[in-house]
């Protein structure tokens, strides 16, 4: 939606000169929200976080970094939080069918805000093999345009081996089973890229 | 049109104009599924007679076997569905387990909720009347 306004700013900006220095002066910050938000085929924005796995918490200079994963395919699922039944339904699908919709080579993280300590109850009590990142303040989920009005929402993006956004299921419906093929198919039309 | 345990497919919309249904999308590994159901069974025993009963299963993280072995053990009281292409869920924008859906027999949706301490009786009771 941020996008969507952003746009409609800019385009109204260009399209009336005259409607003035107020409308103008909001402009640069429009231009970071286009920048930001992920454009298949664009670099993927940035991602630095802390993490939790069902093992514990990771160690606090070692944040999950997306620009370390070159050469890896990444999938970023942001989630409104642990232990929702939505968020559960879809973890689990995500565990039970890891080998089909994901196979090698790719690393699967979640991005919700929630603290660490409970990303790790959370990946224990459903067996998770996955990095849940910690995005307490929602920064990552705003740069990733994948906000509701106070919480992420499901959103599924995939990042390529070479670090470019490949797939965005913006308003990913974890109770459709379409949408982990869709899911799938993106992901192997991903792994075929160098 | 989703598919029952059988593959008999079954148009849930088709009660609109005849009976109101209550609607409920679940999984066997839903605990808040499992804490309704008492509540269902009791707004079917009440009102099955006024009121179509309808559960369907989403599929995800399910095997249809294993969604027959519970039916099977647990009775649900309802005509169970298995809609393995989320026709259902798409439909009614279903966003988790135990989310109800009650629709009355003009195909009007009077209620929609989520979450084990549902009052279905109650809620059935605006619709069809005591």
């Amino acid at each position: 939606m941020k996008v969507m306004l952003a746009l409609g700013a800019v385009l109204l900006g260009a399209a009336s000169p005259a409607i003035g220095q107020g409308t103008t002066a909001r402009l640069p910050r429009v231009k970071l929200a286009l920048e930001d938000a992920p454009r298949l085929g664009r670099p993927a924005p940035l991602v630095v976080l802390p993490y939790a796995t069902a093992a514990g918490i990771g160690p606090v200079d070692q944040p999950f970094a997306l620009g370390k994963e070159l050469g890896n395919i990444v999938v970023l699922a942001f989630y409104p939080g642990d232990f929702t039944p939505a968020s559960t339904a879809q973890w689990r699908a995500f565990r039970e069918r890891a080998d089909s919709l994901f196979g090698t080579g790719v690393v699967v993280v979640g991005v919700a805000s929630d603290s660490l300590a409970t990303h790790q109850r959370f990946a224990q009590e459903l067996e998770l093999p996955f990095k849940l990142l910690g995005d307490a303040d929602h920064t990552v989920a705003r740069r990733y345009a994948a906000m509701n009005s106070k919480q992420p929402r499901h959103m599924v993006v995939v990042v390529g081996r070479d670090g470019r956004v490949r797939y965005v299921d913006s308003t990913f419906a974890p109770l459709d089973p379409e949408r982990y093929v869709h899911l799938a198919t993106a992901i192997a039309a991903a792994k075929e890229r160098p | 049109m989703v598919g029952d345990l059988d593959g008999k497919p079954t148009r849930v919309g088709h009660v609109a104009g005849k009976r109101a249904a209550v609607i409920e999308f679940w999984a066997t590994w839903c605990d808040l599924c499992k804490e309704l159901l008492p509540r269902v069974r009791l707004a079917q025993k009440q009102y099955g007679d006024r009121v179509d009963f309808y559960g369907v299963n989403v599929t995800v993280n399910e095997s249809k076997a294993r969604v027959q072995r519970y039916v099977t053990s647990e009775h649900p009281p309802w005509v169970t569905l298995y809609d393995d292409k989320g026709v259902a869920v798409r439909a009614f924008k279903a966003p988790a387990t135990s989310y109800v859906v009650i629709v009355d027999r003009d195909g009007l949706i009077r209620y929609v909720g989520s979450g084990g301490t549902q009052d279905l009786s109650a809620e059935l009771a605006k619709v069809v009347g005591k």
